[in-house]
């Protein structure tokens, strides 16, 4: 009995002990090792305590803990759709603090609109990242004579120029999917434009409608032949897309393009030792399509929503749309803003500025549409397994984009 | 005598029956009760209705319509951007259709078309509108007849028939064997090691482990090394992904499960084997009996508890199988490797649809019904 | 006995046995290792060669990873929680499975097979499904993101597993034991804390062996019902976010999985001497 007693004992103090905190507002998200910090750092600068719950099951525990009823106070979301899903679902308040006319004046109504549901502000959009990238070796295509495409069809040129003396020209990690579904948006978005974009988005067209059918088609230009591909089709399919965008800076390369968005230059000069900017490591323009006269980029960001209103949480929300909550990650590196009173020189090296200028610049911005689309259309069995389909037999693509279309009609 | 010696006996002469007996079970069944019963049968009472989902899309296509209908100003292409002042007609058309006030909902006619929507889905996903009917098949006719599921049910079989049979009886092989040796207990912890890795770690290995590059992939170097010495060093090789291949993903996967779940069965069998009474094996070894007939003859029949809970343990963790394929494949490629418990966790929190998982849930619990008939029935026999 | 019959194999019999054990036991060892090589050698080491090119060439050996894992702010305070979350917990999960299978195992009670029934369909019951209605029930209790809930939670999932471990080992302790027991005048807390428990340890090792790994490896129950928070997150939490969520950080999360499995193992080490105890370790000769 003096074992239970005891037993018991440790257990109410432990739990008395346990009883945690709560002058601080929690917030959940994805981010992880330096984001995490950088993030934390501008929290600081906020005078708000923060704790931050890192998980990568984001949708899972907040579906879970929704319906439980112990959400935290904020999340830091990656894909509009999950926003709208949460809006109208009334587990997200709207942010009525903010001034909608401020928002505009302060980033764009493009920017603003896209946070709204049913005509209110949402979420805050903060970190963007810019998916109209591709990545190159400067070094190396100066070495072989080669400079960067400014159309489609140079692009595709330029590719089999390269393919044709034995190094595929592309290196596409595709085991999951999600970065092919940048090239096709970017595809469609430089060819048909911004509207019909939208209109493809919102699924107001069908997979099934020729543009989107040409897209593929568009895009198997160049994945449609093996020499052009790093590891071939079967060796793509199985590869991450960190370490596909590895091959393109080793020494000798294996590949001497990849197509993907900014933060990859996090992970490749992590992953491979001794590059510097602009030297040995660049990005240009995603092309646009030949006939063209626009070229919108495709972007995608985090944004800041909140489970509970409350006093803390709206001045770090406040903060997170000020230029200075800006300025202090874009000074640390990993970070585009969005915001248009940060200077492109608060930047630390010259590649975020050179892609934070393509973001500040353009005046026509889609949003990532995989990211936009109802997850069960836009990500793992949707659309990014379509883009997987075509790769891996393009000859498939009737059958691919019914099944989508499938699937949207299903979910929507 | 002693009252107590009747409630202990087994025998059928005992009938009376101690109510204070269930005290000892009661700590126990009072924890499950909330955590586990209750949940169940909320879950099974979640997999016989049907939710009614308010899709903006189809709102906003109805609004549309109605304006044709109600012979408004016909709609632009961009009419969803179109302020909906104009159309009032059709915006109460459809807010009537379901019993909302479009004042009270906030519509404005400075809201456009699709905020329009958007507000009326709100609306109707809160409160009120927020009904769910009595369906019972509905559920589990989409679920099983959606071609993923399918796919996620005949993986389990798979799974089910390679995973419980090499991890029970190479368990038991495993678990008898070490015991010939000195060194068992350091044999048993390099097979009991996957246990204590996580499943993150252990998603990593096998990434490592299968990777289709022959530089980096353990087994695509020994394939490739085999290819050399059969083929001659120049022949070409050609590299497999096991992973990401949907011929193969399932069996890599499966052995991975089995890499991880050989140890479990590997301790219980030992502690089986070394709880067999030294007295009686010293005997049969002083009869002449060799290790072989010892181990069929006296450790197995005297082990056979152990066994029904190997393999019965087995067979539950195989129906639900979950984190080894999350974390390595999360299910991919399209879909080719998902089994039920991921398929079920995807329904849930990625499709939204948590009736549907339910359904699943409810599937996997009845599956194991015929498991415990067996176990009730083995467990009484197995005196 | 043991070491006798050990030596009268033939000499041939006992190497082959050895040579296989250890064919099997490296078998098994080779996925660990390449992990453990992993661990030392830098990112893109990792990406751009295979682990066994480290046995041949090991100048790239670093304890970087190591380092960053445990040098990470917080880490401290992640164990200590993973501790108070792990301990009570297995404590917990052993105590309220013995004494439920205590009279499921020796005394007669109505309605036994109908709740074995249920334990065993009970383990199938998936903890995904569970974890809204339990999150709702531990919230109007007031216990929603404290310790207790995650004790409570896992103690509740393991003891459909443990009840059903322990009752079928239970079964096989021999009854004339508690037989001579009672005639002795013993209560049944005797007998359970006396003969039953000490004749049963190599079950209850393995039983804490097991519930110490699944709720130290959680991730789930964790953050569904503690949340992620510093003053609460276990290791398993606050590890998940040491890398980028882009990041595929195969170093890190090969370092950090070895940290973290230091004490598990120590776990499985301490407690496989209880194997060699139980029946053959009582004195009673039948």
């Amino acid at each position: 009995m003096r074992f239970l007693t005891s037993i018991v004992m440790v257990l109410l103090i432990l739990t008395i002990s346990a009883v945690p905190a709560h002058c601080r507002i929690n917030i959940i998200g994805t981010w992880g090792g330096v984001e995490l910090d950088n993030f934390l750092k501008v929290c600081e600068a906020s005078s708000v305590e923060v704790s931050f719950e890192t998980t990568r099951d984001l949708d899972a525990i907040i579906e879970t803990r929704a319906g439980g009823g112990n959400l935290p106070d904020a999340a830091i979301i990656p894909n509009p759709s999950k926003v709208r899903d949460l809006a109208k679902r009334g587990i997200i308040k709207p942010l009525a603090f903010l001034n909608k006319e401020e928002m505009i004046n302060k980033y764009s109504k493009k920017w603003t609109d896209m946070g709204c549901f049913a005509g209110k502000i949402y979420c805050v959009f903060y970190k963007v990242t810019n998916k109209s990238l591709i990545w190159y070796n400067p070094g190396q295509f100066s070495a072989l004579g080669l400079k960067a495409p400014v159309n489609w069809n140079e692009l595709v040129s330029l590719s089999d120029k390269i393919s044709s003396k034995g190094t595929p020209a592309w290196s596409i990690g595709a085991d999951i999917g999600w970065p092919l579904t940048d090239w096709i948006e970017n595809i469609i978005a430089k060819n048909y434009g911004g509207e019909f974009y939208q209109s493809w988005v919102d699924h107001d067209i069908a997979w099934t409608h020729a543009d989107i059918k040409n897209a593929f088609n568009i895009w198997g230009q160049i994945v449609d032949k093996d020499r052009n591909l790093y590891g071939k089709r079967s060796g793509t399919l199985a590869e991450t897309f960190q370490k596909a965008s590895f091959a393109v800076f080793k020494q000798p390369p294996e590949a001497m393009m990849y197509c993907g968005a900014d933060f990859m230059g996090g992970i490749i000069s992590e992953g491979v030792s001794g590059l510097k900017p602009g030297i040995n490591i660049s990005f240009f323009a995603f092309p646009a399509a030949a006939e063209s006269k626009t070229s919108p980029i495709v972007v995608g960001a985090d944004a800041i929503v909140l489970f509970r209103q409350g006093a803390e949480a709206e001045k770090l929300v406040k903060f997170l749309t000020s230029a200075q909550a800006h300025k202090i990650w874009a000074g640390r590196g990993g970070f585009i803003s969005h915001n248009k009173d940060v200077d492109l020189n608060v930047y630390p090296d010259e590649l975020s500025k050179k892609s934070a200028r393509m973001v500040c610049e353009s005046d026509d911005i889609v949003f990532d549409a995989s990211d936009m689309m109802p997850p069960a259309v836009g990500n793992r069995g949707g659309f990014w397994d379509a883009c997987k389909r075509y790769l891996k037999n393009p000859q498939d693509l009737d059958k691919i984009l019914e099944d989508m279309e499938k699937l949207a009609k299903q979910h929507y | 005598m002693n009252k107590n010696i009747k409630h202990l006996q087994k025998g059928h002469d005992v009938k009376k029956i101690e109510p204070r007996t269930y005290l000892w079970l009661l700590p126990a069944f009072a924890l499950i009760f909330f955590f586990i019963i209750l949940p169940s049968v909320e879950t099974v009472f979640i997999s016989l209705h049907k939710k009614q989902n308010t899709s903006v899309k189809s709102l906003k296509d109805a609004i549309i319509k109605a304006i044709e209908r109600t012979g408004g100003v016909k709609p632009s292409g961009r009419s969803r951007l179109d302020k909906c002042g104009q159309y009032g007609p059709a915006i109460e058309e459809i807010c009537s259709g379901l019993q909302l006030d479009p004042a009270a909902a906030g519509i404005s006619g400075e809201n456009t078309v699709q905020e329009a929507a958007e507000i009326i889905a709100a609306a109707a996903e809160s409160g009120d509108g927020k009904k769910s009917a009595f369906a019972p098949v509905e559920n589990y006719r989409e679920t099983f007849s959606d071609p993923q599921t399918v796919v996620a049910l005949k993986n389990n079989l798979l799974w089910i028939v390679l995973f419980t049979f090499a991890t029970v009886a190479g368990g038991l092989v495993l678990a008898a064997l070490f015991e010939t040796v000195r060194w068992s207990a350091a044999a048993r912890t390099l097979v009991f090691m996957p246990m204590a890795l996580s499943f993150v770690a252990a998603g990593i290995i096998w990434a490592f482990i299968f990777d289709h590059n022959p530089a980096v992939g353990t087994v695509n170097a020994l394939m490739k090394s085999a290819h050399a010495i059969i083929y001659g060093a120049g022949a070409a090789y050609e590299a497999k992904a096991f992973l990401a291949d949907p011929q193969t993903v399932n069996y890599a996967l499966i052995i991975a499960g089995i890499w991880m779940w050989t140890g479990f069965c590997v301790v219980i069998f030992t502690a089986a084997l070394r709880a067999v009474p030294r007295e009686i094996i010293e005997a049969a070894v002083i009869d002449g009996a060799n290790p072989l007939q010892i181990f069929f003859h006296i450790k197995m029949p005297s082990i056979r508890p152990a066994l029904m809970l190997v393999s019965t343990t087995m067979l539950i963790n195989v129906l639900k199988i979950f984190d080894i394929v999350y974390s390595v494949t999360g299910g991919g490629p399209f879909g080719s490797s998902e089994v039920l418990a991921t398929r079920m966790y995807r329904s849930a929190f990625i499709e939204g649809s948590y009736e549907q998982a339910s359904a699943i849930a409810v599937v996997l619990l009845l599956a194991t019904v015929p498991l415990a008939i067996i176990n009730c029935r083995g467990g009484i026999t197995a005196e | 006995m043991k070491i006798k019959s050990y030596f009268n194999f033939k000499n041939y019999k006992i190497l082959f046995l050895n040579l296989t054990v250890a064919a099997i036991a490296i078998l098994w060892f080779i996925p660990t290792l390449a992990l453990l090589i992993s661990s030392f050698r830098n990112q893109n080491e990792i990406y751009s060669s295979g682990w066994w090119n480290f046995l041949i060439d090991s100048r790239s050996f670093t304890f970087d990873n190591y380092k960053s894992v445990i040098l990470h702010k917080g880490i401290g305070t992640a164990f200590v929680n993973s501790l108070i979350i792990t301990g009570p917990a297995v404590l917990l999960t052993v105590l309220l499975s013995a004494m439920a299978a205590f009279p499921l195992a020796f005394l007669k009670i109505n309605g036994s097979r109908i709740i074995i029934l249920t334990i065993v369909a009970l383990q199938a019951v998936p903890i995904q499904i569970t974890l809204i209605p339990v999150l709702k029930m531990l919230n109007s209790l007031g216990l929603g993101g404290s310790f207790p809930a995650v004790w409570l939670a896992h103690t509740a999932y393991g003891i459909p597993f443990s009840v059903y471990l322990l009752r079928n080992f239970f079964i096989s302790v021999p009854f004339s034991l508690i037989e001579a027991a009672m005639i002795d005048g013993a209560n049944r807390a005797h007998i359970f804390f006396k003969i039953v428990l000490p004749l049963s340890l190599p079950a209850i090792a393995s039983l804490a062996i097991f519930q110490f790994l699944w709720v130290w490896n959680d991730l789930l129950v964790a953050l569904a019902y503690l949340g992620g928070s510093e003053n609460v997150a276990p290791l398993t939490v606050k590890m998940a976010s040491m890398k980028g969520s882009l990041e595929s950080g195969w170093h890190i999360m090969a370092a950090s999985a070895f940290i973290s499995m230091v004490l598990p193992l120590a776990i499985f080490l301490f407690f496989q001497r209880y194997f060699i105890s139980g029946i053959t370790a009582g004195a009673v000769k039948q």
